[in-house]
């Protein structure tokens, strides 16, 4: 007789359970395609010299056509009319008018997603000095609680194509209620329009002060998620000028 | 001489030196060598429904290819597909708990509450009759929990590799695959009782 404590039993169990299914021949060729389309477009991208990327130069045609047109329709009227000096008619012969031909051009409007306003490939933050606020359960202040650990630089814009969490850090902490975190923030820098450029934290306090409730219980793990938007959290001034506002969400989940 | 396994390794070698050069179309031999394997573990995972395997599988192959220029080589392809897949799949649960429908998730404090039985319930699964009952068992137990399973047992990965995939310490993983084990061994005892 097995056990089901005894771990060969569990891979049977398991096995039995979990047989392995393939994907349908349809959904493959498609994904596969798509892949292989994907693939050629990516190729084609690096491989177009700038004078032959019709993304780029479609949009500035049309605003040199637009403008010449506008410009063609203003310069007369700011001109005013022409005066012709008085004198005897000429005599001109009668002009017999070209047959009309009706021809056809062929007019194609498109419809594009405008790329971003600026190409953000890197925002590298460093993140540092962490704690976390304990509630006190007789009404009292509460109390700061720093989580000992090394300054962690990460990548969000790669975060965010990845779509994974990167771990901060993990710590054996006093059981009890918190009610915010809080940390230092460095933006080291960021790749933007393939340049690196220096970018200022803006911090009212100088930390960054997350509000958020959560609980820390014995046999459980807490789990904290600071989602940064990096969209939101990057602020291009008039003055040329890159700002670093996080934004961040909480996001907390219990594990056990 | 040549074994699959040699072969499998070198094989695998020359996808992990065409992933670090920035090849795009080694996602291609990636899929190729590797969409089954993906989707059945996928699959597995997400309540075997088969919609939800494809757009994950889908998702996880067109995020590989926009960041191979990211990955470094320290882990196999496939743990680092399968790291992707894990966190996609986790998405899923995050946007279907906050549309306030759980597909079959249940918290693990709920699991453990059941209590344990002493006698070995092995022999009682091994018919088809009681594997839909194995399955329903499965199901039940919190995601992350089936797929430490999943990893340990049917895919047979190292902790190291799980550790890779889950982004947790081996500490961590370990831990985990012992209340997993735990949550499993109580709820196939309760249902064998029931």
């Amino acid at each position: 007789m097995n056990d089901i404590n005894n771990e060969e039993s569990i891979r049977q169990i398991l096995q039995a359970t979990y047989k392995p299914v393939v994907a349908s021949s349809t959904f493959k060729d498609e994904l596969r395609k798509q892949l292989r389309d994907e693939v050629a477009a990516k190729a084609k991208e690096v491989a177009i010299p700038v004078w032959k990327r019709l993304r780029l130069w479609v949009p500035i045609a049309v605003v040199l056509v637009v403008a010449s047109i506008g410009y063609g329709i203003w310069l007369p009227l700011a001109s005013g009319p022409t005066i012709t000096p008085p004198g005897p008619l000429p005599v001109t012969p009668p002009v017999t008018p070209p047959p009309i031909a009706v021809s056809t051009g062929t007019l194609e409007i498109r419809v594009t997603d405008a790329p971003p306003q600026r190409d953000v490939r890197e925002i590298n933050v460093n993140l540092a000095n962490i704690e976390i606020h304990k509630a006190d359960e007789t009404g009292g202040e509460g109390e700061w609680v720093p989580l000992p650990s090394e300054p962690k630089l990460f990548d969000l814009m790669k975060l965010r194509e990845s779509g994974a969490d990167e771990i901060l850090g993990e710590w054996e902490t006093a059981v009890g209620h918190y009610t915010q975190i809080r940390m230092d923030v460095e933006v080291v820098d960021a790749l933007i329009d393939g340049e690196r450029a220096d970018v200022g934290v803006v911090l009212p306090s100088g930390k960054l002060k997350i509000v958020g409730s959560f609980n820390i219980e014995p046999e459980l793990e807490t789990v904290l998620v600071l989602d940064f938007d990096a969209d939101k959290s990057l602020v291009f001034t008039g003055e040329g000028k890159v700002l670093f506002k996080p934004v961040v969400k909480l996001i907390v989940t219990y594990e056990d | 001489m040549e074994t699959p396994l040699s072969k499998h390794r070198d094989e695998d070698a020359d996808l992990t030196a065409r992933l670090r050069r920035c090849e795009r179309d080694a996602v291609q031999d990636l899929y190729l060598r590797y969409v089954d394997r993906l989707y059945s573990l996928v699959f597995h995972q997400v309540g075997r429904n088969k919609n939800i395997t494809e757009d994950i599988v889908q998702e996880t192959f067109l995020a590989a290819l926009n960041s191979v220029s990211r990955y470094r080589g320290q882990s196999k392809p496939f743990t680092w597909l399968c790291g992707i897949a894990y966190h996609k799949i986790g998405d899923f649960y995050r946007r279907q708990r906050r549309g306030a429908e759980d597909v079959g998730l249940r918290s693990a404090t709920e699991v453990e509450k059941i209590p344990a039985r002493e006698e070995p319930i092995v022999d009682k699964f091994e018919s088809e009759e009681t594997k839909e009952v194995v399955e329903q068992v499965l199901a039940g137990l919190p995601l992350h929990y089936r797929q430490v399973l999943l990893f340990k047992y049917v895919e047979e990965m190292p902790v190291m590799e799980i550790s890779e995939i889950m982004r947790r310490s081996s500490k961590s993983v370990e831990g985990l695959l012992t209340r997993a084990r735990k949550a499993l061994q109580a709820s196939l005892n309760d249902s064998s009782k029931g």
